[in-house]
């Protein structure tokens, strides 16, 4: 009797011992493993609203550019015109056609165009120099303006400029340095 | 007691197994999801017009201020109104880096003596609410009933940051 009553305490004893060797060493582990996975699952989670986010952002703003909706279009086709040798001289020459018909005369000495590639701010940048003769002070002020004004054909800039003032009486000859930006 | 015990430790032991599998097939399928959006996202980046609008987008503060910078007839405007209004004639206007620097003369006549005239200007154009310049200390004056000097002024820093609004 005292035997079977023995064998049982040692049996339990031993169910005991499993069930903290079953805590230890493999639910301690699977816990483990399972703490790791919801982390990464909530992660992930915050990471796929995010990407949506920022998808439905993308096809918005698509759409507002395909359908020219947005207030920055005007903005951003500049950037896309046609930068060619052919597309700014014939740029140039309209211009100073147009000017002309009005004696507000402009006349292009030379144009020299030199690409010098991508900029500090990844734009592709376009020097140009223009050496011309302008009939009036007034003509260069407004050649100058129509140049940098925000709806030109061109994004340009003018980094540096000189020129005679008071010089009324007579045709002015400038040097004029553009600088196109586009992407 | 003890069956009980380890039967109690089995069944969490399991039921921890079993969902530790769900959440890691979940994660497998979250990551799957991004993967198609990261896709997705690349090729409308890709695309020309959203690219130029991007870097438009980024650089806007300073292209505003390149803008700004490229007003050539607003500052030849300011410097002949103001030689103008101070009777002192401006012979020369160089343009480069915000700063204007170009030939002055004032000349005695009816107007005043010449050395008035700069006077005046020198006192005047600085504190003046309208100037768009800050001037540069002038080292030399040449002549006495013609003045001459050569000046440069420096776009006001309040301007300055008005370009980047």
């Amino acid at each position: 009797m005292k035997l079977a009553e023995n064998n049982n305490n040692f049996f339990s004893y031993l169910l005991v011992l499993l069930g903290f060797f079953l805590v230890f060493f493999i639910t301690k582990n699977i816990y483990a493993d399972l703490q790791s996975s919801l982390d990464l699952k909530q992660n992930q989670e915050i990471d796929l609203q995010a990407k949506n986010d920022e998808l439905n952002s993308l096809n918005t703003l698509e759409r507002e550019l395909e359908a020219k909706q947005s207030e920055d279009i005007s903005e951003i086709t500049v950037f896309s015109a046609d930068v060619s040798e052919a597309a700014i001289l014939d740029y140039l020459h309209s211009y100073a056609a147009a000017k002309n018909i009005n004696n507000d005369t402009i006349i292009y000495r030379s144009i020299n165009i030199v690409d010098a590639g991508v900029n500090e701010i990844w734009f592709g940048e376009i020097n140009i120099s223009i050496s011309a003769i302008v009939a009036w002070e007034k003509t260069l002020m407004t050649f100058l303006d129509d140049m940098a004004k925000d709806n030109s054909q061109y994004k340009m800039f003018i980094r540096n400029f000189a020129y005679p003032l008071n010089e009324t009486t007579s045709n002015l000859q400038v040097n004029i340095p553009l600088t196109i930006y586009y992407k | 007691m003890a069956v009980w015990f380890v039967i109690f430790i089995t069944v969490v032991t399991m039921g921890l197994f079993l969902y530790n599998n769900k959440v890691v097939a979940e994660n497998t399928e979250l990551q799957e999801q991004i993967s198609v959006l990261d896709s997705s996202i690349s090729e409308i980046e890709g695309k020309p017009n959203i690219q130029t609008y991007r870097l438009y987008e980024k650089n806007k503060n300073i292209l505003s201020q390149f803008s700004c910078r490229s007003q050539i007839s607003t500052y030849v405007s300011h410097l002949k109104n103001n030689a103008s209004k101070y009777f002192i004639s401006a012979k020369w206007f160089s343009y480069a880096d915000w700063k204007i620097t170009t030939d002055l003369s004032a000349s005695t006549d009816t107007n005043g003596t010449s050395y008035e005239k700069i006077v005046t200007f020198l006192k005047e154009y600085p504190i003046g609410e309208n100037s768009l310049f800050d001037i540069e200390a002038v080292e030399s004056f040449d002549g006495f009933d013609r003045i001459n000097f050569p000046w440069s002024f420096i776009l006001n820093q309040n301007i300055y940051e008005a370009c980047w609004e």
